[in-house]
């Protein structure tokens, strides 16, 4: 080889090695299957997972749970997931419709579907908004019967008490079965009945929510108090009391359950990808002796007691968050909604001294009612508070849209299941 | 006075087993559901004071070692649920009990206090068994046993008369009251009027209640809650029960209505109830009413009333607080009269023939959650309830000389006030939950003051510890020929420490 040949041939090679070196400096992919824990966290953040890295998909919170809580990750390919093409159709239909009132930070014009199919990320009012989809958007429909299992658990000493619920939904307005997206004045927003059936101390106790339309109203709610057979009425205040024993708020439920206009700011943090529950599997499986038979998705062996089975997979989100009112428990709650429809993923929670002190999961699926509604909704979510090292796992049967009327959710109803 | 012990009459069971039946025969459609609970409870009671009756001293001695058993069954057959509980109590009988009996058998013997064991403790009984179906998507039945509340009052009862209690185990300190309820046998409708935002509920009651089973059961008998000073001290010796007066027959049909609903954020009610007056009065040997009694000194009645009533409850946002009030009319009320004994140091007060005076109750309360998580840490907000309940005879007038019981020199005054408080607090995701309630007379003087906990263990255990502590109230010591004694003062020098282990299933 004479000296030009060479000196082409060292060219050639460093063309080839400019060529190949990004190829050589990007992320190993990982597997579906993969687990993300504290002992493979580090060597995992690198790597990436579809073309993400897994340190891109984790929040700051997430890492802290990984590393200090004991989370783990089992990583799944990801599936994409669409909302029933009549909720899309009537969002659409009244899309012309919808405005936000700044002042009251309210919505306006909204009948049924999402109120704001189309939020910018530099939309001041984009938090507010997003929520308001959460609230309005109906991705359920209504809820007949949900049998909701509530699994208190101890980090140290692992599942300690479960309290068995049922749920029933009745919603009002933004209706999407039926001839009318509304009943009766369309003041009401829906109906719920949740009474406890097990164990014996609690079970006929519930309660009986109407929330209005109008976010100026709050909701009324009743207890039925089985020791004394009487209902009685709750305060409207109720919404920030704690469900039960359980870790969640009554405004915890489905990651936001208030109105954003209760809440004294609400601002949107940005869009990311996160790892996510997206595709939850059957979480509640009745007449089964034990607990590992009963929750096939709980991990119950492994300490402290608040993973899944479920696999987590990317999911592109909306960053929310809220500054609660003073009376609230909490100094803020920070939210993880998916971009293609409104269902959050994940929670943190921190107190008024702003320390970290909650981290909520939700499992969302999807189901189709009988009426060949596809519901996007939780079927298990781990509720977990990082300060008094315990957790509450619901686990829920997620039924939709079956024959029900307003008059199965009324008052009367509560005082009947308190048999 | 003997007391039967069959649960329900002959025609009621019939009824029921009817009922059964049907529900059975429908069960061929639908797969039939069932579902039984219950609890096995062991509690204690201890003395904290000495009762000045006996001899002892029994501070420090147990009052109480209770065993019971209860089983909580509900059954869905087709279209009837059928709902049964049964209980069944057992005590032993501590020294001190053992005492009060002696004492008993040796001053009032003859009575069901010389058994005082089996008469004020031990039982074993249906206390609910009805089956329930829906006639319409709106129209609903409840047949058989049951328990039926009406009113908002706590503590107390205005409206909440549809059944007698029976505070001879407890007085009215075991805070779950459908424990004390005594149930009856009733025919209850409820028909909903959602277009009304309201309930309409019938209540008809055929008159086949077992003889004990109407108005409260007070220990006459000379037990651990008979007031002082006559703890050990058998009344029913010299007096009897009767159920077959001619002003209040527990075979009388009575009746009653109400509509409850909602009218914007207030919810409402209205009621109308044939009833028994809730206290026994005594038809006094000296001055009969309508009947010449069969007892030494007289027979204990309940005689017949009407009681109408209001209730409203709702929540106020500025306050953040929930008012509740419950407005009673009672007409034909029943009083004992006579605050002086016709023979002093021998016969009591009280013998004085009965009177009838219409009476309106007030109740106002107000339900406020307090945020005391930096106070005290609890895990969440607090409960606290404050209530005024006042009770005003009308048409009053000093010298018809009304007691306030028989055995006691107390006259009745126009009106009768408590006023009462509750904070119930949690601690721990709702596994540890104190509370203390607290009440003050404020027409006669004296008042009581409970601190308790509830600590919630797994599924299954349950335990109870309970302090119940009486203040003021004037005494009345054995031997007494004169007293000012009031509700208050019944309970002095009997504070007790209560502890209760449940494990349920």
């Amino acid at each position: 080889m004479n000296n030009d040949t060479a000196r082409t041939a060292a060219r050639w090679m460093l063309l080839l090695g400019m060529a190949l070196a990004p190829a050589w400096a990007a992320a190993a992919e990982v597997a579906p299957g993969t687990v993300i824990n504290a002992a493979s966290l580090d060597k995992l953040k690198t790597e990436s997972f579809e073309g993400k890295t897994i340190a891109s998909m984790l929040t700051e919170r997430m890492e802290y749970m990984i590393r200090n809580h004991g989370l783990y990750i089992r990583l799944r390919k990801s599936a994409p997931i669409a909302p029933d093409p009549r909720l899309l159709e009537v969002t659409r239909k009244n899309a012309a419709n919808v405005s936000f009132d700044a002042a009251t930070r309210s919505v306006k014009g909204w009948t049924a579907g999402l109120p704001f199919p189309d939020v910018s990320e530099k939309d001041p009012h984009a938090g507010e908004k997003l929520i308001w989809n959460m609230r309005y958007g109906s991705m359920m429909g209504d809820q007949p019967v949900e049998d909701l299992h509530f699994l208190m658990v101890d980090f140290d000493k692992g599942l300690d008490r479960v309290q068995k619920w049922q749920i029933k939904r009745y919603m009002t307005v933004g209706r999407l079965t039926g001839a009318k997206t509304f009943e009766g004045d369309g003041s009401e927003y829906s109906r719920t009945l949740l009474y406890a059936t097990y164990p014996h101390d609690i079970r006929g106790i519930g309660t009986f929510t109407i929330r209005y339309t109008d976010p100026a109203k709050v909701d009324d709610s009743w207890v039925y108090v089985k020791s004394v057979r009487r209902v009685r009425r709750l305060s409207g205040n109720a919404w920030m009391d704690p469900i039960g024993g359980t870790v969640s708020l009554n405004d915890d439920i489905d990651g936001w359950d208030s109105p954003p206009s209760w809440y004294r700011e609400v601002k949107l943090v940005g869009k990311r990808w996160v790892l996510a529950v997206a595709h939850g599997k059957q979480a509640l499986v009745d007449g089964k002796a034990t607990p590992e038979e009963s929750y096939p998705q709980v991990d119950f062996k492994t300490p402290p007691f608040i993973n899944t089975h479920d696999e987590w997979e990317p999911r592109e989100v909306w960053v929310i968050e809220g500054v609660p009112p003073d009376e609230h428990p909490y100094g803020k709650k920070v939210v993880y909604m998916d971009t293609a429809f409104p269902r959050v993923y994940m929670a943190e929670m921190y107190d008024k001294k702003g320390e970290f002190w909650k981290f909520f999961t939700w499992h969302q699926s999807t189901v189709q009612g009988k009426d060949g509604f596809r519901a996007i909704g939780p079927l298990q979510g781990e509720q977990v508070d990082v300060k008094a090292r315990k957790a509450t796992i619901f686990v829920g049967d997620l039924r939709v849209n079956e024959a029900m009327s307003a008059d199965d959710v009324t008052l009367g109803k509560l005082e009947a299941a308190g048999r | 006075m003997k007391r039967t012990t069959s649960p329900i009459r002959p025609r009621a069971h019939a009824l029921l087993i009817a009922l059964a039946l049907a529900a059975t025969t429908a069960a061929a459609d639908d797969g039939p559901e069932f579902h039984l609970g219950g609890y096995v409870r062991a509690a204690a009671s201890v003395n904290l004071q000495d009762a000045p009756e006996t001899r002892q001293d029994d501070a420090g001695t147990l009052s109480m070692l209770r065993g019971t058993l209860l089983l909580d069954g509900d059954a869905r057959m087709g279209p009837f649920r059928v709902k049964g509980i049964a209980r069944a109590v057992r005590e032993y009988q501590t020294d001190y009990l053992d005492r009060l009996e002696k004492r008993v058998k040796a001053g009032t013997p003859g009575g069901p206090g010389s058994d005082m064991m089996d008469y004020l403790y031990n039982e074993a009984e249906m206390r609910e068994l009805y089956v329930e179906f829906d006639a319409s998507d709106r129209v609903q039945f409840r047949l058989g046993k049951q328990q039926v509340v009406w009113g908002e009052t706590d503590f107390f009862r205005a409206m909440d008369v549809v059944h007698g209690f029976d505070y001879r185990w407890r007085a009215f300190l075991e805070p779950e009251n459908e424990e004390l309820r005594k149930p009856l046998i009733l025919a209850n409708v409820m028909i909903q009027v959602p277009e009304a935002q309201g309930a309409l509920q019938f209540l008809f009651r055929p008159g086949w209640d077992r003889r004990q089973d109407i108005g409260n059961t007070a220990d006459l008998a000379g037990g651990r809650w008979r007031p002082q000073p006559y703890r050990g001290v058998d009344t029913l010796s010299a007096t009897d029960y009767d159920p077959r007066h001619p002003e209040g027959d527990v075979r009388d049909k009575t009746w009653g209505a109400r509509w409850s609903g909602r009218a914007g954020p207030v919810n409402y009610s209205l009621a109308y109830l044939q009833t028994y007056n809730p206290d026994p009065v005594l038809n006094s040997a000296f001055f009969p009413y309508k009947k010449a009694p069969g007892g030494l000194l007289g027979d204990w009645i309940h005689p017949r009333n009407d009681v109408v009533g209001a209730t409203l409850s709702g929540y106020v946002q500025p306050i953040d607080a929930v008012l509740s009030t419950e407005l009673v009319y009672t007409k034909d009320a029943a009083f004992n009269t006579g605050s002086r004994s016709l023979f002093p140091g021998v016969l009591p007060e009280g013998l004085g023939g009965i009177l009838r005076r219409d009476t309106f109750t007030t109740m106002l309360r107000m339900d406020k959650n307090l945020d005391l998580r930096n106070l005290i840490g609890t895990s969440k907000q607090s409960m606290f309830s404050v209530q005024f309940f006042n009770t005003r005879i009308l048409d009053f007038d000093r010298q018809d000389d009304i007691v306030m019981n028989v055995g006691y020199a107390t006259r009745k005054k126009r009106d009768s006030a408590l006023l009462t408080a509750l904070l119930g607090m949690h601690y721990d995701g709702d596994r540890i939950n104190p509370q203390i309630a607290a009440g003050w007379d404020m027409s006669y003087g004296g008042g009581f003051v409970i601190p308790s906990v509830d600590v919630v263990m797994g599924d299954l255990w349950r335990l109870k510890v309970e302090a119940d502590l009486f203040f003021g109230g004037k005494p009345r010591r054995p031997g007494d020929l004169d007293s000012s004694t009031s509700t208050m003062g019944y309970f002095r020098d009997n504070n007790q420490l209560y502890v209760r282990l449940t494990r349920q299933f």
